[in-house]
């Protein structure tokens, strides 16, 4: 894992995009520190980091970092240099996801000097502060994960870039658009349905296995159909609303905004952060595993 | 030592197998030539044996290791030069070599001793600093060459190692590739026959996914004294190899055709009289039913001409199809 890290830092150091990422993340948040800030007097960062500038900088730049990542493996056919050596995929994946997190640890360093500077004009909540930090950082682990995930199925640098900017959007105003559905439990059955079938057709294509997707789509179809007729059945009322409540927990950006607004450290939120990016980088790892096969 | 076991690779539940069923053993301290028409299988074979393709079927032991249950161990026994040279553009040829050390485990004094050797059996020492996309094609074929001498391993797989250098590189990397096969088992593939023949103790001829051919460059061609035989049989022919191997006066049995209808073999023989006779009565006592026997003097080269024509011809005609 190592010489996968030492060789990704090296290639972000020979490049553009680690420079480009840093210095727009830093300008970006430096704006917003004096414009919120210094401007209005307010010695909170989560003035500044909440309601979205911050994010669309992530939503931006992450995509960009992450897109060279994979895509240009499969591009020079250096990954077929890391299948035939001794590493494992996720040894790889790995290596290059801690490259990245490091790339994206160094402007978050001198981010943190933020709450010194404002502490000189006034009093600080230093825990709140570092929350957002924090929450901000692994906001960014979770998106560079996905954005991982999608250079991973590609060769086109572009594509990689242009796909993970726009599944960001999608994925940050999910909750408002979710928030639209209605509460029924009808309507959380066919959600659930809807995203069963997306499932599916990811299993099917990921491995073209008709057993395990035939598999999959009974075990699916048997626990949303018996647990659906016994909410109906039993009248828990479990399907009431479920669907929202279940996409707003799992929405990466909702869990940001409801730790930064609230000034709070929840643990669910920090776990929902690191399930989301250890998921992408398990569905990346094994997308390199299908590759290897014939 | 490189063993290959009844390999068959199908790409994406394709129904024609891009490899099929091919065997065979590369021993130690000798060079293998992997020669066959262009779409053979040959750079499919390489990537199962380097361990960057899983067959569909099928196994692959280097030095007793199955690369599919134990692929690290396997692998840490292969250095292998794809078609491509898989190299970084934005690193430098030590940075390159430094990296496949590191990742095989090579670490500290003995890095940098081995970083050295490879960089200056490959003639690299001059660029080694430079950037690899800066390099010309014949230098990075020579780092992707030192890549696959890092972790000083067993076994070598050269993919086309020659493809696009000049007729002063091609000489450079012959002589290498002899120097090498004197400590190491190395497999060599190749479209071209003269640059396989040079140099190689052994030959394997691939076509359309399937060994035709595995015997050494002497008992592939056809000696002036002796004279070759194209015997057709009806059946697909298992067993007929070893079974006119034993009969006295062959030299060598070649598969060159065979389908579950008929299989027809080039046989060398010493030239005797009398070992067309043997060699019948031997397949119709085993109850196998000849279907003809002609003479054939021709060549490895003309064989292996044979089989590109006839290649070629199927493509040509592929493409036809698909036009009309």
């Amino acid at each position: 894992m190592i010489a996968v890290y030492k060789r990704e830092i090296k290639a972000y150091l020979n490049n553009v995009y680690g420079f480009l990422f840093a210095a727009v993340l830093l300008v970006v948040m430096g704006a917003m520190m004096f414009i919120i800030n210094l401007n209005y007097g307010l010695a909170d960062l989560a003035y500044a980091w909440s309601g979205g500038y911050c994010e669309y900088v992530l939503m931006l730049m992450v995509p960009i970092l992450c897109m060279r990542s994979m895509a240009d493996d499969r591009k020079h056919g250096t990954d077929m240099l890391y299948r035939a050596l001794p590493l494992k995929p996720l040894t790889v994946i790995l290596g290059k996801y801690l490259a990245l997190l490091t790339v994206f640890a160094v402007p978050m360093v001198i981010i943190a000097l933020y709450p010194l500077l404002l502490s000189t004009f006034g009093k600080v909540n230093f825990a709140w502060a570092y929350t957002t930090i924090l929450m901000y950082f692994f906001l960014g682990a979770a998106l560079l994960a996905l954005c991982l995930f999608i250079s991973s199925l590609t060769k086109f640098k572009s594509v990689a870039a242009v796909t993970g900017m726009a599944t960001c959007v999608v994925l940050y105003f999910a909750p408002t658009l979710i928030s639209y559905l209605p509460y029924s439990a009808p309507a959380s059955f066919i959600c659930f349905g809807v995203v069963a079938l997306i499932g599916i057709a990811i299993a099917w294509f990921s491995t073209k296995n008709v057993a395990a997707t035939c598999i999959t789509a009974a075990a699916a179809a048997l626990v949303l159909c018996v647990s659906y007729l016994l909410d109906m059945v039993l009248k828990w009322g479990l399907y009431e609303g479920l669907f929202p409540f279940i996409a707003f927990q799992f929405s990466p950006f909702y869990q940001y905004e409801w730790v930064v607004q609230s000034g709070f450290v929840d643990l669910y939120s920090v776990v929902v952060l690191l399930v989301f990016a250890a998921f992408f980088v398990f569905l990346t790892v094994r997308s390199e595993h299908k590759r290897r096969q014939a | 030592m490189v063993e290959i076991k009844n390999v068959t690779v199908h790409y994406d539940s394709n129904p024609i197998a891009a490899l099929s069923d091919v065997s065979f053993t590369v021993r130690n301290r000798k060079i293998y030539g992997l020669l066959g028409p262009r779409g053979a299988g040959k750079s499919t074979l390489m990537n199962v044996i380097a361990g960057a393709l899983e067959p569909t079927e099928g196994l692959v032991l280097i030095n007793g290791y199955d690369i599919a249950k134990m692929p690290l161990a396997a692998k840490k026994q292969i250095g292998y030069l794809p078609e491509d040279p898989a190299l970084f553009p934005d690193l430098t040829p030590y940075e390159a070599l430094e990296f496949v050390g590191l990742a095989r485990g090579v670490k500290g004094e003995s890095l940098h001793a081995q970083i050295k050797e490879a960089l200056s059996v490959t003639g690299l020492l001059g660029v080694q600093d430079r950037l690899i996309r800066n390099l010309s094609r014949g230098y990075c074929q020579k780092v992707g060459l030192a890549q696959a001498l890092m972790g000083a391993p067993d076994v070598i797989l050269l993919d086309e190692p020659t493809e696009g250098l000049d007729p002063r590189q091609v000489v450079e990397i012959r002589e290498l590739i002899q120097k090498l096969g004197q400590t190491k088992s190395v497999l060599v593939s190749s479209h071209v026959l003269a640059d396989i023949r040079s140099y190689c103790d052994h030959i394997i001829i691939l076509s359309e996914g399937r060994v035709i051919a595995d015997d050494v460059p002497e008992m592939l061609d056809c000696p002036e004294d002796a004279s070759a035989l194209t015997v057709t049989i009806q059946g697909d022919g298992a067993g007929v190899r070893e079974l006119l191997g034993e009969v006295k006066g062959v030299l060598s049995v070649t598969v060159m055709k065979a389908t579950a209808e008929s299989a027809e073999l080039r046989v060398v023989t010493d030239g005797a009289p009398g070992v067309g006779n043997r060699l019948t009565f031997a397949l119709t006592q085993a109850r196998h039913t000849v279907l003809s026997v002609e003479t054939n003097d021709q060549s490895l080269e003309e064989a292996f001409l044979t089989l590109t024509q006839a290649a070629d011809e199927v493509q040509e005609a592929e493409y036809e199809e698909d036009t009309d």
